[in-house]
């Protein structure tokens, strides 16, 4: 079998794909501050309690102002911790293990909260409210969702208008995370004389004419607080609007890149916490004169769930080390919180399954794992949208090389020889290649075929997405090995199994495409599904 | 009688307002808000969906299949309209 790394690469080509990871600069030492962690919230955070309170008790978030966790990104200079992204990550994973609800407070302030100023602020709104963020005297939330307007951020309605000294805002605005707790809302806008020009603008919660609605009733995340933010003529000063005028847009999308990120990094911690106890409970309850984790169906259970956390962490550590710039964890970061979310999700759901009824039971804590990240797969972006974006992405790029793919997969494949795995390392990789190829053939494929197009085609942009997200994920998991070879291996073969069916529902997409059209428009002209006759 | 703007003979002004018509409404901005100079991505907050749904709707409208590596090449919204000129020119020979 051909060796990937005997083949010399081919020369460099220009190419715009997804930059691979570089070191993340020095920094404060991450051990004690997630062994603080730990040791505090394993005693201190009640997830299950908070859950049935609906709400983050003041103790708690008191206890989370004490271990910094509110200033995880803000610089030393302004009061903070000063972690970089991946940093960040590994505590926001940290947290979500024990409170989910905390993650998401401490995870939305971090990231869509504080990263527009710290991006785009002025040096005097940094000096103003970076070091009450960094406190946690201020926490913050980001307000762009509107009734009218959900993933589809451009269609927003909440609009300002040159008022004396500044702007006034007026709008409505939903699911806003940390709503009740917040000191600082930043709301997305556009000007209301020309319905372009969108703003990022920073409004104190105290500002008159802006009100905070009631928490909304949740599924999960039920302690975290999400509400409505009612804006009527509020008035802010100039300097409020962040960055360059009319650019909010696309700055309320590099938020989101490091939002999904840090939310990726709370789907690593739930499921971790979920594949714990469930490593815990298959080797203590028994059934049939053995402990149930001896069984055959329950190892592929464990196996699948150590797979996945493990190709989570990769994916979501390779993204916490790209340089730190927005534009550079773009791509990848949607490819994190797709693959997280659902990985979560995934991982919880086999946890309730090897718990059997206790797991449907309350105070076992899976059932509230499983409730809690169900959202992730919904909120910072939809992944149904997500797919769609990162599949035209795709299929409009056509720079990526193949020697970038033979790079990375002789980093594999070292990592994979280190680690032990000579000869099925190999095999590993040289599927990886073949499925590489196989993805960029059917992108030539789809633009050949239905170019522009193919933006009506969303099964096939979600097709050649979910195969680019299970290769990718494949390749982090793989560079990892060392830490634990047969799961890396075990990881590798089951993304690279997912990639190959995602690109074979390619083969009868037509006829499923249609079928699929066929069916839901009869329904919607019928206005009614059929009669259960028989 | 105006010409229909698929027509390479319709007047340059039409095609110019074709673009920023199907601008506007992708994004739900007033086309008076479009400038010429408006970069998609970073000025309009375009991203690879809206901008192939942008050039999906100037092909259908314009009944031509427009080539999308050379779609890709787009900036601004100039580049638009002289991408739609450069189209009209080829498909009328």
């Amino acid at each position: 079998m051909a060796d990937p790394a005997i083949g010399a690469p081919e020369p460099a080509r220009a190419s715009d794909a997804a930059p691979r990871p570089k070191a993340e600069p020095p920094q404060m030492p991450l051990g004690p501050v997630l062994a603080a962690i730990d040791h505090a919230l394993a005693h201190e955070a009640d997830a299950l309690e908070n859950d049935r309170r609906g709400a983050l008790p003041a103790a708690l978030l008191e206890r989370a102002r004490e271990l910094g966790l509110f200033g995880a990104t803000i610089g030393d200079e302004h009061g903070g911790l000063g972690l970089g992204l991946g940093a960040t990550c590994r505590v926001i994973a940290q947290v979500a293990r024990h409170d989910r609800a905390l993650a998401t407070c401490v995870g939305l302030h971090n990231g869509l909260g504080v990263a527009p100023l710290r991006a785009l602020g002025t040096e005097e709104q940094k000096a103003r409210w970076l070091p009450l963020l960094a406190s946690g005297e201020v926490i913050a939330a980001f307000a762009a969702t509107e009734a009218g307007a959900g993933s589809d951020l451009s269609a927003i309605a909440t609009h300002y208008h040159r008022a004396r000294g500044g702007v006034c805002v007026n709008g409505e605005k939903q699911y806003v995370t940390n709503g009740r707790l917040a000191g600082l809302f930043t709301v997305l806008a556009r000007a209301k004389e020309t319905r372009g020009q969108h703003a990022l603008i920073c409004i104190p919660a105290s500002a008159p004419g802006l009100e905070v609605g009631p928490e909304e009733h949740k599924l999960g995340i039920r302690a975290s607080s999400t509400t409505s933010l009612h804006l009527d003529e509020v008035p802010v000063s100039g300097d409020a609007l962040l960055g360059e005028g009319g650019r909010g847009l696309k700055d309320a999308y590099d938020a989101l890149a490091i939002g999904r990120t840090v939310m990726s990094a709370g789907c690593v911690g739930t499921a971790q916490a979920a594949f714990d106890a469930t490593l815990a409970h298959v080797q203590r309850r028994r059934q049939f004169r053995r402990p149930i984790g001896a069984f055959g169906a329950s190892r592929a259970h464990v196996a699948a769930m150590a797979a996945r956390v493990f190709a989570m962490e990769s994916i979501v550590a390779a993204v916490g080390a790209l340089d730190a710039t927005i534009e550079s964890i773009a791509s990848l970061s949607t490819v994190a919180k797709v693959f997280c979310s659902e990985g979560a999700f995934e991982v919880t759901d086999r946890a309730l399954q090897l718990h059997g009824a206790m797991g449907f039971l309350e105070d076992t804590g899976v059932a509230l794992l499983a409730r809690d990240c169900r959202v992730t797969r919904i909120f910072e972006g939809a992944n149904d949208v997500l797919l769609t974006l990162l599949g035209s992405e795709l299929l409009a790029r056509s720079g990526d090389a193949e020697d970038e793919d033979v790079e990375r997969a002789n980093a594999a494949l070292a990592a994979l020889r280190r680690a032990g795995a000579g000869s099925a390392g190999a095999a590993l990789v040289e599927r990886w290649l073949g499925l590489s190829r196989s993805l960029r053939a059917a992108r030539a494929d789809l633009r050949a075929t239905l170019g522009v197009r193919a933006v009506e085609r969303q099964d096939c942009l979600h097709a050649i997405a979910r195969a680019h997200v299970a290769l990718e994920v494949a390749s982090c998991a793989l560079a990892r090995s060392g830490d634990a070879p047969d799961v890396a291996t075990h990881a590798g073969h089951l993304l690279m199994d997912e990639a190959r069916r995602a690109l074979a529902a390619l083969d009868a997409a037509d006829a499923r495409f249609e079928r699929a059209r066929a069916v839901s428009e009869d329904l919607y002209e019928r206005g009614t599904r059929w009669a259960w006759s028989t | 009688m105006n010409l229909p703007v698929t027509s390479l003979h319709a007047a340059a002004s039409d095609r110019r307002r074709l673009v920023i018509e199907t601008i506007a409404e992708i994004l739900e901005l007033q086309p008076d808000t479009v400038r010429l100079e408006a970069r998609l991505r970073e000025d309009l907050g375009m991203d690879s969906l809206t901008s192939l749904e942008l050039l999906s709707s100037l092909s259908r409208t314009l009944k031509v299949d427009l080539e999308m590596e050379e779609a890709m090449e787009i900036s601004t919204v100039a580049d638009t309209i002289r991408f739609v000129d450069n189209h009209l020119e080829r498909a009328h020979g």
